[in-house]
């Protein structure tokens, strides 16, 4: 149903229609903005993202082929905006990591009771972990394993081969099973 | 199915591209071998973990505020902005543009090289006109040659033969008063021609004006000055010194030889070299437009020599 929908909603935007596309805006502003900001790690840049991404959507609406999947053609949007503020800021992933446990820093840790705490640390653990992956990586594993992103859509997202997908998910998921082997044995 | 194998297919188990009927024999085999069952969890768990991955929250307040953002920067998009009304039209203008350029340029080309032409035909006119001048005089003075010549023989003839033939006595007469105004002719055009030619320079310092304007024009026409000529302060000032010399030699406070004296030291002066340098300048240009003539004159003097050294 929400495919027949979403369909419906883009061919409005297709013709024009402002209303629709604010909806389209709607459905998908956390899916853009949580991605962007899982490559920038800050969130201006990832307001900076999302504005940009869906003002491109917007323009390039009518190129949007009707047998295509939208979101995958919206995340490629996303990521190459994405890549180009990094290329941009040169901002290094471990960079932003350092710059995530500064702001955790910040919180008094006395005020939390234990079991948030460990939560709060192993989520700090994982973070450590994904941010230390190379960003090819890092969108890997976000879109194929967060987003539930297939293999192909995936593929075409990161504008590469499926092979080259998979080779991506292979290095990461071994990388983090290393990182993070105390998490995984508890 | 054996471990070897079903670590083969973990991979494509955990990348959602087995087929059903691989994947089912992979999750029996897991059922049954506790060792391949924590490979596959310990990578099944990474992905797990990394969707529990933390990502901070905006607050509610920028929810709401992304479609009105985003509703204003749509309007400015579909807004014709300075930038668009310029880079639109431009594919259109651009060949045009280059048109405009390209007879600019051709333009002022054409205006500059005919300026040329004409300043070369002008000064090829010139030199035509001095050549043919030139061409005139020495055909004249040929003619008045030959024309004296036959006269003296005739002059020459006895009273009686022209006494008998009192019309050859006449056309002697005539020839007479012909040779005497081709004298005359070649007087004039003697004195023309000193006219046209440089005259001395060295009398710049002297003019035989009267009044120190008129002196100080004279001197400006012989420098080649306009009437608007910017001079420097030390020539100007020199210049007038002159024309005041010359006033008071024709007022009788000064002697010529007094006179004299001054002009020398007022050439000496950085003024007196200025104009001594201009002077120089301005004789070159003379040179320069009198040239043609002389090798005209050269050119046609070079023949008549040559049969005057055979005679």
């Amino acid at each position: 149903m929400r495919e027949t929908n979403e369909s419906a909603l883009i061919a409005r935007c297709q013709k024009g229609d402002r209303l629709a596309f604010e909806e389209l805006i709607r459905r998908y502003m956390d899916k853009v903005y949580y991605l962007a900001y899982s490559v920038v790690k800050n969130h201006q840049d990832a307001d900076d993202i999302l504005q940009e991404s869906f003002i491109r959507v917007y323009k390039s609406i009518k190129k949007f082929k009707e047998r295509e999947r939208f979101y995958p053609w919206l995340y490629r949007i996303v990521v190459n905006q994405a890549k180009s503020y990094l290329k941009k800021r040169e901002q290094s992933f471990h960079y932003s990591s350092e710059e995530r446990m500064v702001e955790s820093a910040e919180v008094d840790e006395r005020d939390i009771p234990v079991d948030i705490l460990e939560e709060k640390e192993l989520r700090q653990k994982i973070n450590k972990a994904v941010d230390s992956l190379p960003p090819q990586q890092r969108l890997a594993i976000r879109l194929f394993e967060v987003e539930g992103l297939s293999m192909k859509e995936t593929a075409e997202v990161l504008n590469c081969r499926v092979g080259t997908v998979k080779s991506h998910l292979h290095r990461a998921r071994w990388a983090l099973r290393e990182k993070l082997k105390d998490v995984t044995k508890r | 199915m054996e471990c070897r194998k079903a670590l083969k297919m973990r991979d494509d188990y955990l990348n959602r591209t087995l087929s059903l009927q691989k994947r089912r024999l992979v999750e029996e085999h897991l059922k049954e071998c506790e060792r391949c069952t924590e490979e596959y969890n310990a990578l099944m768990e990474v992905g797990r973990l990394a969707k529990e991955q933390e990502i901070k929250q905006p607050p509610q307040e920028y929810w709401e505020s992304v479609v009105p953002i985003l509703r204003r920067r749509m309007s400015e998009e579909e807004q014709p902005s300075p930038g668009l009304l310029f880079k639109r039209p431009l594919p259109i203008l651009a060949p045009a543009l280059g048109l405009a350029i390209i007879f600019l340029i051709g333009g002022a080309l054409f205006f500059f090289n005919t300026n040329t032409f004409k300043e070369v035909e002008v000064a090829e006119d010139r030199g035509q006109r001095t050549e043919d001048r030139g061409q005139r005089t020495e055909d004249r003075g040929q003619k008045t040659a030959v024309i004296s010549h036959q006269s003296s023989v005739i002059s020459q003839q006895p009273a009686e033969e022209t006494k008998d033939y009192g019309l050859k006595k006449d056309r002697g007469q005539r020839t007479e008063d012909r040779r005497q105004r081709t004298e005359d002719r070649g007087q004039k055009t003697e004195d023309r021609r000193q006219k046209t030619e440089a005259p001395d320079r060295r009398d710049i310092l002297v003019p035989h004006q009267s009044t120190e304007e008129e002196v100080l024009a004279e001197i400006k026409g012989r420098l080649k000055l306009s009437e608007s000529a910017s001079i420097p302060e030390k020539p100007k000032e020199t210049m007038n010194k002159i024309a005041r010399l010359v006033s008071e030699v024709k007022a009788g406070k000064l002697t010529e030889e007094e006179a004299k004296k001054i002009r020398s030291k007022l050439e000496e002066t950085d003024g007196g070299r200025w104009i001594a340098r201009r002077e120089l300048e301005a004789e070159k240009e003379r040179q320069v437009a009198m040239g043609q003539r002389e090798i005209t004159h050269q050119q046609l003097r070079c023949p008549v020599e040559e049969e005057e050294v055979k005679e």
